[in-house]
């Protein structure tokens, strides 16, 4: 028994889902994938709550799983902001939780890009009012605004601390030993060595 | 000096001053800060309050309190270190935790589990999920003042924390769970010990109903109380025995199921109320659920491998090590490299006690993870509390949070 038949995403049914939203956004969508069996959209910022909207009303996206961030400092643009989203067959919002062959759960990854300067996307608390905190934790941890929050204020640090730690110029501090062939990688890894 | 009346007692002197003259009653709320240390909320939980009288205007929960940075250490550590920092996040449902990470990591590595390691994680998952049910059934009860139910509960969950040491050596934080399979094989008595377990379980769960369905102060506390309903909770995100209370049919056991779920047969109890009595009656059924399958994995254990034969994920078995170099070899880079999983990012998520936990985890090739996020259900499941208690009175809250079942350690990573 494969790991991939486990813990799936919910198989690939969301796939047609995902090419019709591409066929709707042409050019803003940037990729469409299944990698490891996982439907993915990579797109345009500024088509992201319409493009969810969309998902919702037309497709029966009506459940924001989790929202974060992933920092990659070396790629232009630095941010992508990730999102999951479940499509619940009718059966589940009656109350049975066992779905069929042609009425599956449906889950997709929505991608969004986002560059440092103006580290902004919209908020989806219009849309799903669970977006509030899983947001607020993303500026928290990485410093990306979300337009129209109608709270955007750290959550899990305190108010008074200074800086976005997932990024990855936020050092670790913890003195990693330093061998002569892994100084450099170090070095570029912490932004200022414990004195 | 007036002459003595000798009929009548002497009057006292008066200590009585003139009573103040009545002020005004505020209208302004009253703002109440509940925590973060505080017996009753399930951890390092603050909660400002607003009051009319006893009436609650507005809840708001600030969390952070334990905050750790988990995920930050994630990428410092390679991905089987990661299965010693899962757990620890979600603490009371440690093996779960452990296995939604590894499966996350196992997705990335694309990697075939036996059906040994398979089978006994579903036999884990399932014990760890009764524990922590016996938690939530124990610490609601002594919330609500029916203090002696917890010790009850926390017996039966003795027990499992034995089978936990049994088998991992630690009692709550085994790490049993890698990726590739399991860290060792089963020992000797496993099986004897999760029998007589599992014999036991019903029993007692027949003995905390006895005490707490039926029982009119129970009820009182908790119909009713901290409703939700289904298109609120679906709007909040809200996952697991409280999505459920409300009708919605959600438990990833189904929806997606891992480990093999699919073969196990299995009620999911499903309630419609929404309210704190509804989650506790659901938390019970669950439980009986689980000692089902529980019953169901103990019976079919096979015989066989307990992690994949595929060394570069799996480290050889020591004895190998006197005999082969490339065991030697195998072992000195998974130790001192780790594992690595070829580029890319996965998402696992399964139905923890508490709610859809879920491990992103992106991979860049090297041993150590580039980015790692938990979904934790805690974390979502905690922004339904206000709803839940505006408009209630103060008491009630106490009774919302129980009925929620938190952790902490998992809400702030």
């Amino acid at each position: 028994m494969s790991a991939e038949e486990g813990a799936a995403l919910g198989t690939n049914a969301a796939m047609p889902d995902l090419h019709a939203l591409a066929e709707r956004l042409g050019d803003a969508a940037l990729a469409v994938g299944a990698p490891l069996g996982q439907p993915t959209l990579l797109l345009e910022c500024g088509k992201l709550r319409e493009s969810v909207k969309w998902l919702r009303d037309e497709r029966g996206y009506q459940f924001l799983r989790s929202v974060t961030a992933v920092d990659f400092p070396e790629v232009e643009p630095r941010f992508q902001v990730v999102y999951h989203l479940m499509a619940m067959p009718q059966s589940a919002l009656d109350g049975n939780p066992t779905p069929t062959a042609d009425a599956p759960f449906r889950a997709l990854r929505l991608k969004v890009p986002v560059s440092a300067e103006d580290a902004c996307v919209d908020s989806l608390v219009p849309l799903y009012e669970t977006a509030n905190w899983l947001e607020r934790e993303v500026w928290d941890l990485f410093g990306i605004d979300f337009a129209d929050h109608p709270d955007l204020r750290r959550i899990l640090l305190p108010e008074t601390f200074e800086g976005h730690p997932l990024r990855k110029d936020h050092p670790i501090e913890y003195e990693e030993v330093a061998f002569s062939f892994n100084q450099d990688e170090i070095h570029r890894r912490k932004a200022f060595a414990k004195k | 000096m007036e002459p003595l009346d000798l009929l009548q007692p002497p009057a006292p002197p008066s200590r009585r001053r003139e009573a103040p003259a009545p002020q005004p009653v505020s209208d302004e709320p009253m703002v109440l800060n509940i925590g973060p240390h505080h017996p009753s909320t399930h951890g390092v939980l603050r909660v400002i309050v607003e009051l009319d009288g006893e009436t609650v205007i507005s809840a708001t929960p600030d969390i952070g309190f334990l905050h750790t940075g988990i995920e930050k250490t994630f990428e410092a550590k390679t991905y089987v270190k990661g299965t010693t920092l899962a757990p620890r996040m979600g603490y009371l449902s440690p093996i779960n935790n452990n296995l939604v990470y590894v499966l996350a990591v196992e997705k990335l590595l694309e990697a075939e589990i036996p059906a040994r390691a398979m089978v006994t994680r579903v036999l884990l998952a399932e014990l760890d999920r009764i524990a922590s049910h016996l938690v939530y059934i124990g610490i609601f009860a002594l919330d609500l003042g029916a203090s002696s139910l917890m010790m009850y509960t926390f017996r039966e969950r003795e027990q499992i924390l034995d089978i936990m040491e049994m088998v991992g050596g630690a009692r709550m934080f085994p790490s049993y769970i890698r990726p590739g399979g399991l860290a060792y094989d089963l020992p000797p008595g496993f099986e004897e010990a999760v029998d007589a377990l599992l014999t036991k379980m019903p029993a007692a769960l027949d003995q905390y109903e006895r005490l707490l369905t039926d029982n009119p102060l129970w009820k009182q506390r908790t119909r009713g109380v901290a409703a939700i309903n289904a298109e609120q909770a679906l709007r909040l995100g809200v996952t697991g025995a409280a999505l459920r209370a409300t009708g919605i049919g959600y438990d990833l056991r189904r929806a997606a199921p891992y480990c093999g779920y699919e073969e196990y047969d299995f009620d999911v109890p499903m309630h419609t109320d929404g309210d704190a009595y509804a989650r506790y009656q659901l938390r019970i059924a669950e439980m009986r659920q689980s000692v089902r399958i529980a019953r169901q994995a103990l019976d079919r254990l096979p015989d066989g491998p307990y992690a994949t034969a595929d060394r570069k994920i799996a480290p050889p078995p020591k004895h190998e090590l006197a005999t082969s170099m490339e065991a030697v070899i195998h072992h000195f880079k998974l130790w001192t490299e780790g594992l690595k999983p070829p580029p890319g990012e996965a998402y696992a998520a399964i139905e923890a006690p508490r709610g859809e936990m879920g491990f992103y985890v992106v991979s860049d090739g090297s041993g150590r993870p580039y980015r790692v996020h938990m979904r934790s259900p805690s974390f979502v499941n905690l922004q339904a509390l206000e709803p839940m208690v505006k408009g209630r009175m103060v008491a009630d809250l106490v009774t919302a949070v129980a009925s929620l079942d938190p952790v902490l350690g998992e809400v702030d990573r």
